[in-house]
Order: structure tokens, then sequence, then C-alpha cells
């Protein structure tokens, strides 16, 4: 093992660490805001994964939107609904029971078939960045997907705006 | 060392942590966390699936993919958000166990 | 003339058109419906007098038969499997009942004009006298047993329709059932009869079956076990003692009905049913013996009875009782024309008995003879056409019933049997007597004090009651007479058994015989209760002989002995086993299949927790479950394939 090669190890197997910990933290702490907080961690170490993948783009979009404007939008939503600012406000439910040994399943049925399997590995050319050659993906095979996903973020943003409108803002436009 | 396998593992994990805090969490603003976790799981494979199969399909197309994920997610999220604050307007509750009028 | 063989099925075919229009299309239209039922007896009535005249010309004895359904039913390819066909049979006896049947339909639907009218059901009743129509004619055209049954069973369904007319009174309702469940006895048997000549002589057609009675297929005993089965049938049909209780109860229905299948069509189909298969009978001695003691149990009790009856209807349905076992009498003697013969004056004179009797109580409202009387002078019209209905019936000479009685009393004579004999001749006196009672009773002395009734309203009925009587008497005085006249060698020379009779040979002593015993008891009816000549009591006398007379009166009691014997004890236990069955068994089983159900879907419904996160806990077990089992059985290559090739 080359001395690069253990660096990347460890760094790998840190970053990994840190991840699945800080998920464990979004799903078990009581307190829903601190719960938002681990996912901004756990966001984060996702997109040092990114980036241990050689995927430059992918790190920085995950930084940008991921990191950054999800959380605001979660913490945005705390907020407003003031009840969960308790410290039981992200309790279990009765399901709890079921939820491990369904979750533990799935893992292990996840694992039986991902390691065992035959995948054809290619090499990694050694691209200057990541961000042309998607570049080039968006524009030329995924121009369809691009555009509707375009679409699609504007009605996103319509009908999160007619959802979250107040009643009296109707109340007013019947009068 | 560390090869395309390493990362599937993380991928389930991450998946696996998701499925668990879908099922067992009571405040709505924690399934969607959830959720969004399981996001991130399959991102991450995506990504492995581009970096280790380079050319297998087009050059970097997993990543491409995740790239419209991570854009699907957050469009999900704000109308996500906005139907919570609408059913907590309405119900008084995000308890997701209390929300229930289809019930028998 | 003899294309008409060709348009024989029309005659069966134009009343159950008749039947099809009036309950399909003018079931809204009283006076349409009747017009149509009258005009389609008409029509088959024209064909079916060309066919009689047709018949009549024919110089030698012949048949023919037209099959419009060769092969109505089968099962099998090769000839010698099963075939059942649907044809037409034109022949002497034939012709004769054909004619009878139509005309008889087409007057008591004009008398129901008047007669019916303002009653319930109106439309309905013409229906159902045209499918009755239709479903006789089938019988008597019939060329095999098949057909015949079909038409049999097709007459006993009409029959109860029509008894049961008023079905919302209980009296009618019962009586429908009794006659249906009654001659179903009969009829049962007589299926049997159907399948075991088939299942022996592998053949149902009358014609081709007569020459093969004897030919040895069948031993003597199994003829007279098939003879039996097939009577069965008949006993039933015609009310033959021991199933003839249904036959009184039977007058609950309107009396045109009466009229039409209770004296003239339906319960003739039993005589006409022996006569068709009188080969069969023929060939076996043993059942003709069968036939004729029947015959002459019935015709003496029910003449008896007849002498004790009160109610009108009652006393025309028992001298029918009595004709009909006259004619199994005759039959069942080797006097086969004269039997016949007797079927058709019988048809004309009792027809218009009962056509008058309903004259009488459409006027009166009553049907017990003794809250009438005086309507001589009253209904004329009536009294005279009844006065040549009753002569006819008692078999006074020159009337047409005299022709035919008279024929079988002297074959009876000529057998030499002396039980038969003494027999034939109480029931010639006792015939005599019953209906002369009937008529001086109605027709002589006051009318009778009856409360809420005065005698000032009784009135003759209108055209439609009348014309049809009168029509039906003047055939009842003058057939007779006309048939023995114009057929060369009279009616024995038209329709007859074995070799034809060239001339009538008349046996002197026994028309003087009979003649002396009909007016007999006329006289004796009129010493009894002829309002003007009478001398002795007949209060009295029913006194002094109480037993008999309580024997008479009620019937001989058959009707309670047989309440008390099958209905008591098979029917209703059999009924009661069954509602046991119904509501344990079966209602068990249901509400079980029911409650299961419930049971389930209470607790299955509790998965619908309305709840998000429940039912992504289903989604996520329920596709950990689907990818095992898809890996585990079969899917793995697949798998392999999409990420190793």
């Amino acid at each position: 093992m080359s001395h690069s090669q253990a660096l990347y190890s460890i760094a790998f197997y840190a970053v990994a660490l840190l991840t699945l910990t800080s998920a464990l933290l979004v799903v078990t702490l009581r307190n829903v805001v601190r719960a938002a907080l681990a996912l901004i961690a756990c966001f984060f170490m996702v997109s040092w994964l990114y980036l241990l993948m050689n995927a430059d783009l992918l790190w920085v979009a995950q930084l940008l939107i991921y990191a950054g404007a999800i959380p605001v939008l979660v913490v945005f939503a705390i907020m407003m609904t003031r009840r969960s600012m308790s410290d039981t406000s992200n309790s279990d439910t009765s399901n709890r029971a079921w939820a491990l040994p369904v979750a533990a399943a799935v893992f292990v049925l996840l694992l039986a078939v991902l390691l065992p399997a035959p995948w054809k590995l290619t090499p990694w050319p050694d691209l200057a960045g990541t961000t042309g050659v998607i570049g080039e993906q968006l524009i030329r095979t995924f121009a369809v997907p691009f555009e509707v996903v375009s679409v699609l973020l504007l009605i996103g943003l319509i009908g999160a705006v007619i959802l979250a409108r107040h009643e009296e803002t109707e109340a007013e436009e019947r009068k | 060392m560390i090869g395309l396998p390493h990362f599937l593992v993380v991928s389930a994990g991450l998946f696996t942590i998701g499925i668990y805090g879908l099922l067992s969490k009571r405040n709505a603003i924690s399934l969607l966390m959830s959720v969004e976790l399981l996001f991130n799981a399959s991102n991450v494979a995506l990504a492995a699936f581009a970096r280790f199969g380079y050319g297998s399909v087009e050059p970097l197309a997993g990543q491409a993919f995740a790239l419209f994920v991570i854009t699907i997610a957050a469009a999900e999220v704000a109308v996500a958000i906005a139907i919570l604050l609408l059913i907590y307007r309405l119900r008084g509750t995000i308890w997701v166990d209390e929300i229930d009028l289809l019930r028998w | 003339m003899t294309w008409v063989f060709d348009y024989l099925w029309l005659i069966p075919l134009l009343p159950l058109v008749a039947f099809a229009l009036i309950f399909g299309i003018t079931y809204e239209n009283k006076r349409t419906s009747a017009w149509i039922g009258i005009t389609a007896a008409l029509a088959a009535d024209a064909v079916s007098l060309v066919f009689l005249f047709a018949e009549i010309a024919q110089r030698q004895p012949h048949h023919v038969i037209k099959l419009i359904f060769d092969q109505f039913i089968t099962f099998g390819t090769a000839p010698a499997d099963f075939t059942l066909q649907i044809g037409v049979l034109g022949d002497p006896l034939a012709a004769m009942m054909v004619v009878v049947v139509c005309s008889v339909s087409a007057l008591i639907q004009v008398y129901s004009l008047e007669y019916m009218r303002g009653e319930e059901g109106f439309v309905r009743f013409f229906g159902f006298i045209s499918l009755f129509t239709f479903s006789m004619l089938l019988l008597v055209l019939s060329p095999n047993f098949f057909q015949t049954y079909v038409g049999w069973e097709l007459v006993g369904v009409c029959s109860y329709l029509l008894i049961g007319h008023y079905f919302k009174r209980p009296a009618a309702a019962a009586a429908a059932k009794k006659a249906f469940i009654v001659t179903r006895f009969g009829d049962f048997a007589f299926f049997v009869g159907i399948a075991y000549i088939y299942a022996r002589f592998h053949e149902l057609d009358f014609y081709r079956l007569s020459t093969m009675w004897t030919a040895g297929k069948v031993s003597s005993l199994g003829l007279f076990v098939i003879a039996m089965l097939v009577f069965s049938g008949a006993v039933g049909k015609s009310a033959q003692f021991p199933l003839h209780v249904w036959l009184p109860d039977a007058m609950e229905g309107p009396t045109p009905i009466s009229a039409l299948i209770h004296a003239a069509t339906m319960v003739a189909a039993g005589v006409y049913l022996v006569a068709r298969a009188y080969n069969l009978f023929a060939a076996n001695p043993a059942s003709l013996a069968v036939v004729a003691t029947l015959g002459a149990v019935t015709s003496l009790m029910a003449a008896i009875w007849a002498v004790a009856q009160d109610d009108i209807k009652r006393i025309v349905a028992y001298s029918t009782l009595s004709h009909l076992g006259l004619m199994m009498l005759g039959l069942g003697v080797g006097a086969y024309s004269a039997a016949v013969f007797h079927l058709f004056t019988h048809a004309w004179f009792k027809a218009l008995l009962f056509l008058g009797a309903g004259s009488v109580i459409h006027s009166l409202h009553t049907q017990d003879i003794w809250e009438m009387g005086g309507l001589w002078k009253r209904m004329p019209v009536t009294a005279w056409t009844m006065l040549i209905g009753c002569l006819s019936a008692a078999g006074i000479p020159i009337f047409s019933g005299f022709f035919s009685k008279d024929a079988i009393v002297s074959a009876v004579f000529a057998q030499g049997n002396i039980v038969l004999t003494t027999m034939a001749v109480l029931i010639s006196f006792f015939s005599a007597m019953y209906v002369f009672r009937l008529f001086f009773v109605v027709f002589t002395g006051e009318p009778a004090k009856r409360r809420a009734f005065d005698p000032k309203r009784i009135h003759e009925n209108g055209r439609a009651i009348t014309v049809p009587m009168i029509v039906l008497s003047v055939l009842a005085a003058i057939i007779g007479l006309a048939a023995s006249v114009t057929v060369k060698g009279g009616f024995s020379g038209f329709v007859f058994y074995g070799p034809r009779a060239e001339t009538e040979s008349i046996n002197y002593v026994a028309l003087a015989a009979s003649t002396g015993i009909a007016l007999a008891g006329l006289l004796t009816a009129s010493l009894f209760y002829h309002a003007r000549f009478k001398r002795f009591s007949a209060a009295e006398f029913n006194q002094r002989f109480a037993p008999v007379y309580a024997w008479a009166h009620n019937k001989g009691w058959f009707d309670e002995i047989y309440e008390a014997m099958f209905v008591r004890g098979l029917l209703l236990n059999a009924g009661r086993a069954v509602q046991w069955f119904d509501t344990n068994a079966i209602d068990t089983f249901m509400d079980s299949l029911a409650g299961g159900y419930q049971l389930v879907a209470q607790r299955a419904r509790r998965l619908q927790t309305g709840r998000v996160q429940a039912y992504a806990l289903g989604l996520f077990a329920g596709m950990f479950v689907l990818v095992v089992l898809f890996i585990v059985f079969g899917g793995g290559g697949t798998l392999a394939a999409a990420v190793g090739r």
C-alpha cells in the first residue's frame, strides 16, 4: 500500500464513519432541532464522500443545496410548527419495534445483493474535472430530462406558494 | 484499495438508517429528513458507479443522474414543507400518528 | 281437400300466436286481446273443419304424419341413438278431437266476453285460454308419446293457471295446487311408462309402435306394466278413481274454464290417450279389464254422489266424472268407436251444461241449487238450452247423448259380465236422475226466498252468453243423428279399431232397455223434485237412508282420507323436514359464510390505520419479501445477467 493510498483509506473511513454517525443521530435524537443540525453534518460529510470519488461538481452541488438550502427550509419548517421546539419533539412512535427489524433486514438484503455481484469495473481516466463532462452530458444525452426538471422546479415553486398561502389572503380575494 | 464495495456499503448504511428513521419517528419533519437521507444514499451509490464503471453507459452518467436527484429533492422538500405547514394549520399537529383521517 | 294435410301445423300455431300477441303486445287492451283469442280459435276451427271433412271423404283408413321438427332433441349421431320428434298426425280420431277443441274454445271465449266482463285479470284469462288451446292441440295432433307428454304437461300447467285465476282467493289457489299435484302422480307414472317404452322399443311413434307391441320385445307382464303406467296418466288427467279428487275442487275456476277444460277437452285427454294407444291395451286383455273396472267404479260412484250435491257446478262436475268413467268402461270392453263417439258428444252437451250453469250463476249470484228455482219463465233461452243439454246427457233418444251412450251400454251387455252390466244399468239410471234433479230444482216452481235478492232482478243474459249456448244446444241435439246418418257406417265407420264395421248392427233390445232406464231416471227425478208433480219428499228419503246420503253427500270422504293419509302424513312432514334443513343447514351455512367474512373484514380493516408510517412499514417489509422471493425462486439468473454478463 502506497502512502497516498493509505491516506486515502484513512480519509475514506473517517468520512464514512462520520457520515453514518451523523445519520444515526438524525434518526435518534429526541429534539428535532438537534436532529436538523445532525442532518447538516451528515450532508456535509456526504459531500466529502463525493470528493473522494473525484466527483467535484457533485461535491459543490451537495454543499450548496443539500448542506445549504435544504436545512434552511427544514429549520424554517421547525420554527413555524412551534410545538416542535420542545425536548421530545422528535420522539418515536409505537412502530419502533417493527422498524428496527425491517431496516436491518433491508440492510442485510442490500449487502447480500450488492457485495457478491460481479460488477464490471473500468479504470478511471485521468479527467481534469468532471464539470465539463457532466455539462456535455446535460446538453447532449440528458437534454430532455434537463428541460423537464426546470419545468418541475417551476411547478414546485408555484405549488409551494399556493399551498402555503395564508387563508386570509384567500378570504380577502373572495370579497 | 478502497473500491466500489466500500462506497456501496456506505450507501446501504445510509439507506437503512433512512428507512429506520422513516418508520419510527413521530415528527413529520423528521420523516422529511429521513427521506433526504434516502436520497443521499442513492446519490452516493450512483456516483460510485459512475466513478468505478466509467464508460459502461454514457461517461459520468451516474453523476449527472445524481445531479438531477439533488435538484428534484430540493423541489420536493419545498413542496413537502408547504404541505406540512398546511396540515399543521388545519390539524394543529405534526405528529404523523395523529393524522389518520383515512382510518377504519 | 287433401291440401289441408300440408297445413295442419296451422291449427296449433294460431292459438300460440294469439297467446304471444296477447301477452306481448295487446295486454293493455281488453277488447283487442279477447278478439285476438276468439279469432285465432275460429281460424283454427276453420282449418279443423276442412281437415274433418277431408278425413270423412277418405275411403280407405289412412293417416298422415308430417314432422315439423324431425330431430327436435337428439343425442348422438347414429340413427340408432336418441331422437325426439315434433309433428302433426292426421287421422280421423285427431280430426274429430281438433274440431271439438277449437270449437269449444271459440265458443267459451265469446261467452267469456260477457261472463268475465269487469272481472279481474280479463286479459290474462284470454291469454291463458289461447295457450291452453295450443297445448291441447299439440297433444291431440301428436304423432308420438313424447309430444303427447309435452302437451300433457302444458295443459296441466294451463289448468293450474286457469283454475287459480282468482288466485287471491285461498280456495282457488288451493284448488289449483290440488289439481296439479294430484295429476302429478299420474303424470309421473306416465313418464316412467314412456321411458320404459323407449328403453325397450326404441320408438315412440304411435303408428310405428302399433305393430311392435306383440313382436316379442317385451313379455306380456311387461306390456301390462306399460299399459298400467300409461293408463295412470289417463287416470290422473281424466280424474278417474283414485285420482278423482281434484276435479270437483277445480270448480273454483271461472265457469267458462270448467266448460272448456273440465268438460270438453283436458279431461278428455286421458280417454284420448287410451284411444290413441289402444293397440297397447288390446295387446294385453288384463289391462283392458282394469280400465273397464276402474271406469265403471268411478262412473257409478260419481253418479251416486251427484244426486246428493247442492252446488250446481259440483253436480255437473260429478256428471263429467261419471261420463268419463263411462268412456273408460266403453274402451275397456272393446267398444272403441262407441267410447270415442261418446267423447265427441259429451264435449258438446257437457260444455252446454256448464255454460248454462254459468248463465244461471251470472244472473242469480249463487251456486246453491236450493237458492234457485222458477227460472223457466224468467230465463227462457237458458232454460231451453239446458233442457236440451239435460236430455242429451241423460241419453234420451234422438238427442246426441243417446247414440253414444246407448252404444256403450249395448257393448257392455254384449260382453256378458254381470257385474259390469249391472253397474252400467245403474249408471244410466242415476245419470238421468241427477241431471233432471238439477233441471227441476233450478227451473221449475218459484224462486227461492233469499235475503237481499229480489226475484224480479232475474233476467236472461246477453247475446254473448246465449248465442254460444244456442249453438251448443243445436249440436247437442242433432250431432248424434247427423253423424250416424251422414257418414257411411255411422261413427263406427269413421273412427274405429280393428276391422271396419260396414253397417251398424243395432241391438234393438239394448236400445229399448237403455231408453227405458233413462226414462225411469227422469221419472224418479220428477217425482222427487219437480215443483208441481212431485209426490215424495227428498228430505224424508235422505233421512231414511241417512248413512247412504252422508256417504254420497260427502263424496265418499275421499278428500278427508287423502288429507289424513297423504297430506298430513307425508307432505306435511316432508315439508317440516325440508324446513328444518333449510333453517339449520342452509341458513347456518350461509350465516357462517357471511359471519366469516365479517370477522375477517373486522380484523383486516385494522390494517387501515390511516397513518402513513404504517403503510411505509408495510411497503418496505413487502418489498423485502418480494425481493427475497425473486432471488430465491429464479430471479437470481436475471440479476446476475443484469450486472455481470
